[in-house]
């Protein structure tokens, strides 16, 4: 078993794999792009973002 | 109709002559309620007689992006996945709209679970643009732009997560609104990505946009996401100009960061005079670049979206159109500090954005950088498809509202920018909009032959 089949019996995509070994290569490919394209905080005690809440204030509050 | 010129029943039959006579060129309708909607209609009739209309949209035919629950039918998010599903109960923008006394009448067509492209590969064929059926509409709330924009219904809702409202408004010459995150509860409306997801409006113009939001604004305990304050009358402030708004003018999205088309940027650079003509202070004003607000869109979207579809992905990857499936797998192969990283620097973000709001009322920024691509150059239609400047206010949250600018002078597509408001101060932004488009001529812009 090769490394890209490996990963997508992980992520619970063999069935996937047999379908297209490709399209899971692509996707491995595009999810490492999607990872070195984000430039996350430099500080590294920033906080997320809260998940549900967009956490700006409202109009007319003061900052 | 409130003054009883017009009968909600011969409204509505009128909209479904122009279904019948016009959808088979534009496949925007998935499914026709016509008897549920006759018998709606009927009711608004007999109501609006007796003791006056419950609202503005009371007896006005709608339509819904199947994404959206109608109880009694199928959501089919257009997909094969979701042929057998029937909705159990009408999701809770779509109650507030029977409450204001809509007719819901027809479910419209989507990118499948509103990620894919447009697809062949499908249940439906994909929606076209009623400006030239040669080139798609934008999406994917893509039959909702296509139905309104060639007046097969006078209204529609939609979902935005990364532009889905805005993209087919702004191929299609129509108004696009997503509202702020958690102004308009997503209960019951099928998720792509539970933090980026708004639910929208598509209308003909500003003041049927501002009359939507109206109804189906308002806190709901059971959305997680759901902003607890209480609607407001979002038209009270459209007449009143621009005179005293500040305008940051973020140009450095389409001229730096992606560059639009000449014809684009030369129309998003008149909208931005007009609004100077008009008495708004306008002035450039930076952002972070657009790939910072697509980066953290694409994780955010791509591992939330993984975790919707990690069972049928692993079980029948096969019953997805093929560019749903290759948009949706890369998010299963992503980590969890990757989505943790994302969500930090979406804070950076929000709060860079909010500092602009410190120096400026709105923010008004390109949509689309290219008129709709063609449905038989599917390789320039990807290539264009990521190109907007729409998603950063996913990520943000901000409310946002696209206008059409001007038209392609080759194909003769609509052009469009977008205005953009701090959190819940979607009054300010449709009195901006509204403003806009009283002077800029193109309200009422109509497809040729629709």
């Amino acid at each position: 078993m090769d490394e890209h089949e490996a990963l997508a019996r992980a992520a619970g995509l063999s069935r996937a794999y047999a379908l297209s070994a490709a399209e899971i290569e692509q996707a491995i490919a595009r999810a490492a792009r999607m990872r070195a394209e984000l430039n996350p905080p430099e500080h590294a005690a920033a906080e997320p973002a809260p998940a549900f809440r967009a956490p700006f204030r409202s109009a007319g509050e003061a900052p | 109709m409130a003054a009883g010129r017009l009968s909600p029943v011969t409204c509505l039959e009128a909209h479904l002559d122009r279904i019948a006579r016009f959808d088979p060129l534009l496949h925007s309708v998935i499914r026709l309620l016509p008897d549920e909607a006759r018998e709606a209609a009927t009711a608004a009739a007999r109501e609006i007689a007796g003791s006056g209309p419950r609202s503005p949209l009371h007896g006005v035919p709608l339509g819904l992006k199947d994404l959206i629950d109608l109880a009694g039918h199928p959501t089919t998010c257009h997909s094969r996945l979701r042929l057998d599903h029937v909705a159990a109960e009408d999701a809770a923008c779509v109650a507030r709209l029977r409450a204001a006394g809509a007719v819901c009448a027809a479910k419209l067509a989507t990118h499948e679970f509103a990620i894919g492209g447009p697809s062949f590969d499908l249940p439906f064929p994909p929606a076209r643009n009623p400006w030239n059926t040669a080139h798609h509409p934008g999406g994917s709330s893509s039959g909702s732009g296509a139905a309104v924009a060639a007046r097969l219904l006078p209204a529609a809702l939609g979902t935005d997560t990364g532009g889905s409202v805005r993209h087919p408004a702004s191929h299609c010459g129509i108004v696009g609104l997503k509202p702020t995150y958690g102004l308009v509860s997503r209960r019951g409306v099928f998720p792509l990505a539970w933090t980026l997801d708004h639910v929208g409006t598509l209308a003909r113009d500003v003041r049927d946009t501002a009359a939507l939001l109206h109804a189906i604004a308002g806190p709901d305990p059971e959305d997680p996401g759901s902003a607890m304050r209480p609607r407001e009358d979002y038209a009270r402030d459209i007449g009143r100009g621009v005179m005293g708004l500040s305008i940051g003018f973020v140009r450095h999205f389409h001229e730096q960061d992606e560059v639009a088309t000449e014809e684009v940027s030369a129309a998003i650079e008149a909208a931005a005079a007009q609004f100077s003509r008009l008495g708004a202070s306008v002035r450039e004003i930076r952002l972070p670049g657009l790939a910072e607000f697509a980066a953290v869109n694409r994780i955010l979207l791509g591992a939330e979206a993984g975790a919707v579809h990690q069972a049928w992905l692993s079980n029948q990857p096969e019953d997805y159109a093929e560019s749903t499936r290759r948009r949706l797998l890369p998010g299963l192969f992503l980590r969890g500090v990757d989505v943790v990283q994302a969500a930090r620097k979406r804070a950076a973000l929000i709060a860079a954005v909010e500092a602009a709001f410190d120096q400026v009322d709105l923010l008004l920024t390109a949509s689309s950088l290219d008129p709709a691509g063609r449905f038989d150059e599917p390789e320039e239609t990807e290539r264009t498809y990521s190109r907007q400047a729409r998603t950063p206010f996913n990520v943000t949250g901000h409310p946002a509202v696209s206008l059409m600018c001007g038209l392609s002078r080759r194909e003769g597509l609509p052009l469009a920018f977008q205005l953009v408001a701090r959190g819940f101060a979607e009054t300010t932004l449709l009195r901006a909009a509204a403003a806009y488009e009283d002077s800029a001529g193109f309200r009422g812009a109509r497809p040729p032959g629709f």
